[in-house]
C-alpha cells in the first residue's frame, strides 16, 4: 500500500497514509510516534492503537470464529473490537472524509478497514488480500465487501473467492495485482558470503508460522533429507520463530529478519524460493524469485500461487511430500531446465506486474468510482 | 532374510500382479533374498503351484523351514476356490493360519479385487488374521472394519492405494521437448518419479515387520501410539518371574517360609 500511495504521488496525486503507530501485527503496540510526517511526497498520519485489555473475552471470540461458529452481529463486532481499534484514525476520517476523493482501505480482517469502510462507502475502495479462512466468513466482512464504492483483488483466485464469501459483492470491482521493485542489481555471491552460506540452499521468505505452512515446509524438508538425500539446505529469512527442530540443525538455516536491500540478493542466491503457503492473496515473494531469475517450488494447495505458476508457466507445485523432493531434486539434476522455467516467470512478471501496470489498474477503477461518485 | 512371496506377479494378473512384482522388486533391492510362488504357471514366478486348500497351508508350513517371512497375496483361487464350502473354508483357513504362524513374519495382502473367504469378519479368518504381523488392505473402510471387528492393533493393519498401480518405471533424466510446455513435462516427471517412491515406500510398508521400519525424518516427533517394546517386556519378565515364584512356593511352603 506504501509504495502505491508513492506511485499516485509520483503520477501527481494528493497522496495521505492514515496508518498506527504500530509496528508489530502481534502485539499492535504503539511504537511509532504518532503525528505528521512526510516521505517521499506523501503524507502519513499515524494514530495510536487503543488495545483490549479484556483478554479472555477476546480469546473466548478468537476460537469462536476460528471454529467457524455463526456469531451474532454483535458478537461480531465484539471480536472486531476486541484486538485493537485506532479511533483518533476513525475521527480524523469522519472529519476530514470529504477531503478525498478516494479512500482505499487495506486489508480485510482489521478494524480501520471495517470501520473507516462506513464513514464515505460510496467513495471507499477495500483491498481486501482475501484468505479462505474463518474470518473472511464473517458477516461483517462480507456487508464491508458489499456495501464499499469498489474492490480492488490482487488475483483471480482472490476475485473468485470474493463472490463466494459476498455474492452482493460491490458490484464495481476488479484484480488489479500487486506490483514489485525491480532491483537494480542482484549480488548472490556477496549474499553467501556475508550469511556464511557454503552450500546451495533453497529459500523461504516470509513468516515463520502455521499460517503460512511453515511447519509443513519443515515436514516436508525433513521427509526429502530421509527419502531423497534433499541436495540442498534450507535458509530461511523473515519474522517469527522458526523454531527448527534438532534433528535439522545445520541443514535448516535461521538468517532471522533482513533488510529490504539485502532481499533480492537471498532470491538470487538461492537455487529455489519454496512457497507452502495456502493462504496468499498475492505472494509477493514468488514475483521477486521470479525477477531474479530463481525458479519457484510451491504447494498446490494454494490456490494463488498454483493459478501464478500456471499462467506463467514458470512454477512448480507439489501435492505431498514425495513430490517436493522430486522437485528439489529436478532443480538439483537439471539446472538448465529450472532456469528456463524461472525465465517464464520473470516474463510473466514483467508482464503483469510492474508498478506502471498496477497503478494504471488503480488509476482506471479510481477514475470510474470518482465519475460515479459525480465528483 | 529369506523371503517367500505368494501370488500371482506378471505377466499375467494385471495391476495387482504388478504391484505384489514391485514389492519382491523392492525387497530384492534391499537385499533380501525373494522366491516367488505362482499359482498361475504363465507367471515370471520361481515356481509355480496349485496353491488352495489344507494342502495349500501344508505346502507353506514345508516351506517355512527355508524361508523366515512370508507374503501372502490373497487372490481368486488362493487359497480357496469360489465354491469352497463352509467347513472347506473353515479347515483350509485354520490350517492357513497354523501354517502362517511358523514364520517369523506373516504379511497378509488383499487388493480391491481379492476375495476375502467368508468376508473380513469370518471366524475362520480370525486364525488368519491372529498370525499375520501385518496385513495390507485395499480401502481404508476395510481397514476400520477390520480392527473393530477383531480388535487388532491399528499399526498392524495398513492401506494401500485404492487401485494399486502397476510397475511404475523410473524417468531417467529430467529431458524436456522442445515441442511441448516444459512445465507440464518437467511436472509429469515429477509426477511419475514421486509414484515410483510411493509404490516402494508402500512395499515397504508392507513388508515393515519384515525389512524393519522406515528411518524416521529428523522432524518427526515421537510416536505416541508407539509400544515400548522394552518396556513391555521387563514387565512380562516380572510376571513370569512373580508367577514361577508363587508357583514354587505353593509347591515347597517350607523353601518359601
Amino acid at each position: 500500500m506504501a509504495e502505491a500511495a508513492r506511485g499516485f504521488a509520483r503520477r501527481g496525486f494528493d497522496v495521505e497514509i492514515l496508518t498506527t503507530c504500530a509496528r508489530s501485527h502481534f502485539s499492535w503496540a504503539n511504537e511509532f510516534d504518532e503525528g505528521v510526517s512526510e516521505d517521499q511526497g506523501v503524507v502519513i498520519r499515524r494514530f495510536p492503537t487503543a488495545i483490549s485489555r479484556r483478554r479472555l473475552m477476546s480469546s473466548s471470540l478468537e476460537r469462536r470464529v476460528l471454529r467457524g461458529e455463526q456469531l451474532s452481529a454483535s458478537a461480531e463486532i465484539a471480536w472486531v473490537n476486541s484486538r485493537f481499534r485506532v479511533p483518533e484514525l476513525y475521527l480524523h476520517l469522519l472529519a476530514e472524509a470529504r477531503r478525498y476523493d478516494t479512500i482505499v482501505l487495506s486489508p480485510y480482517l482489521f478494524w480501520p478497514t471495517i470501520y473507516g469502510a462506513q464513514v464515505a462507502p460510496e467513495r471507499s475502495i477495500v483491498m481486501p488480500c482475501l484468505h479462505d479462512e474463518p474470518y473472511a466468513r464473517l458477516t461483517v466482512v462480507r456487508s464491508t465487501l458489499a456495501s464499499v464504492g469498489a474492490v480492488w483483488f490482487l488475483s483471480e483466485p482472490e476475485h473468485l473467492l470474493g463472490h463466494r464469501l459476498a455474492p452482493d459483492l460491490a458490484p464495481r470491482h476488479s484484480v488489479v495485482g500487486a506490483a514489485v521493485e525491480i532491483p537494480d542489481s542482484y549480488d548472490p555471491a556477496g549474499f553467501r558470503a556475508r550469511h556464511g552460506l557454503t552450500r546451495p540452499f533453497v529459500l523461504f521468505a516470509g513468516r515463520r508460522e502455521g499460517g503460512k505452512g511453515w511447519r509443513e515446509l519443515l515436514s516436508a524438508y525433513s521427509a526429502a533429507i530421509v527419502g531423497s538425500d534433499a541436495p540442498f539446505d534450507l535458509v530461511t529469512v523473515g519474522v517469527g520463530a522458526p523454531e527448527i527442530p534438532e534433528g535439522l540443525a545445520g541443514r535448516v538455516i535461521d538468517l532471522g529478519y533482513l533488510d529490504a536491500e539485502e532481499m533480492p540478493s537471498a532470491f538470487a542466491a538461492a537455487e529455489a524460493l519454496v512457497q507452502p503457503s495456502t493462504n496468499e492473496s498475492f505472494s509477493r515473494t514468488v514475483m521477486e524469485a521470479w525477477l531474479a531469475g530463481t525458479p519457484v517450488i510451491a504447494s498446490s494447495a494454494g490456490e494463488v500461487v498454483t493459478w501464478h505458476c500456471e499462467r506463467s508457466g514458470g512454477g512448480l507445485t507439489y501435492s505431498d511430500e514425495l513430490e517436493f523432493a522430486q522437485c528439489l531434486r529436478f532443480v538439483a539434476e537439471a539446472p538448465k531446465a529450472a532456469a528456463t522455467l524461472a525465465a517464464r516467470g520473470h516474463s510473466y512478471v514483467l508482464a503483469n506486474y510492474t508498478w506502471e501496470i498496477v497503478l494504471d489498474a488503480m488509476e482506471h477503477s479510481i477514475s470510474g468510482l470518482i465519475g460515479r461518485a459525480g465528483r | 532374510m529369506r523371503i517367500l512371496v505368494v501370488g500371482t506377479v506378471p505377466p499375467p494378473g494385471g495391476d495387482a500382479a504388478g504391484a505384489l512384482a514391485e514389492q519382491a522388486t523392492a525387497l530384492l533391492a534391499d537385499g533380501h533374498e525373494v522366491e516367488l510362488l505362482s499359482p498361475d504357471a504363465r507367471s515370471a514366478a520361481h515356481r509355480s503351484a496349485r496353491l488352495e486348500g489344507p494342502l495349500f497351508a501344508l505346502r507353506l508350513a514345508w516351506l517355512s523351514r527355508r524361508f523366515e517371512a512370508v507374503v501372502l497375496h490373497f487372490e481368486q483361487g488362493l487359497p480357496l476356490g469360489e465354491r469352497a464350502g463352509r467347513l472347506w473354508r473353515a479347515v483350509t483357513l485354520t490350517s492357513l493360519g497354523a501354517a502362517l504362524g511358523m514364520f517369523s513374519e506373516a504379511t497378509i495382502r488383499f487388493d480391491a479385487a481379492s476375495p476375502i473367504p467368508g468376508g473380513i469378519g469370518s471366524r475362520a479368518m480370525g486364525e488368519v488374521w491372529s498370525v499375520a504381523s501385518h496385513i495390507v488392505l485395499a480401502s481404508e473402510k476395510d481397514r476400520e472394519l477390520l480392527v473393530a471387528i477383531w480388535d487388532l492393533p491399528a499399526e498392524r493393519v495398513s492401506v494401500t492405494e485404492e487401485r494399486p498401480s502397476p510397475r511404475v518405471t523410473v524417468p531417467e533424466g529430467w529431458a524436456v521437448g522442445d515441442d511441448g510446455d516444459p512445465r507440464i513435462e518437467v511436472l509429469e516427471l515429477v509426477r511419475a518419479r514421486s509414484a515410483h517412491d510411493r509404490a516402494a515406500m508402500a512395499a515397504r510398508v508392507t513388508l515393515g515387520g519384515a525389512i524393519g521400519p522406515l528411518p524416521a525424518p529428523p522432524f518427526a516427533g515421537p510416536d505416541r501410539r508407539a509400544v515400548d517394546t522394552e518396556a513391555v517386556a521387563r514387565a512380562l519378565v516380572a510376571l513370569a518371574r512373580q508367577l514361577v515364584a508363587r508357583i514354587s512356593a505353593t509347591r515347597n511352603p517350607e523353601r518359601a517360609g
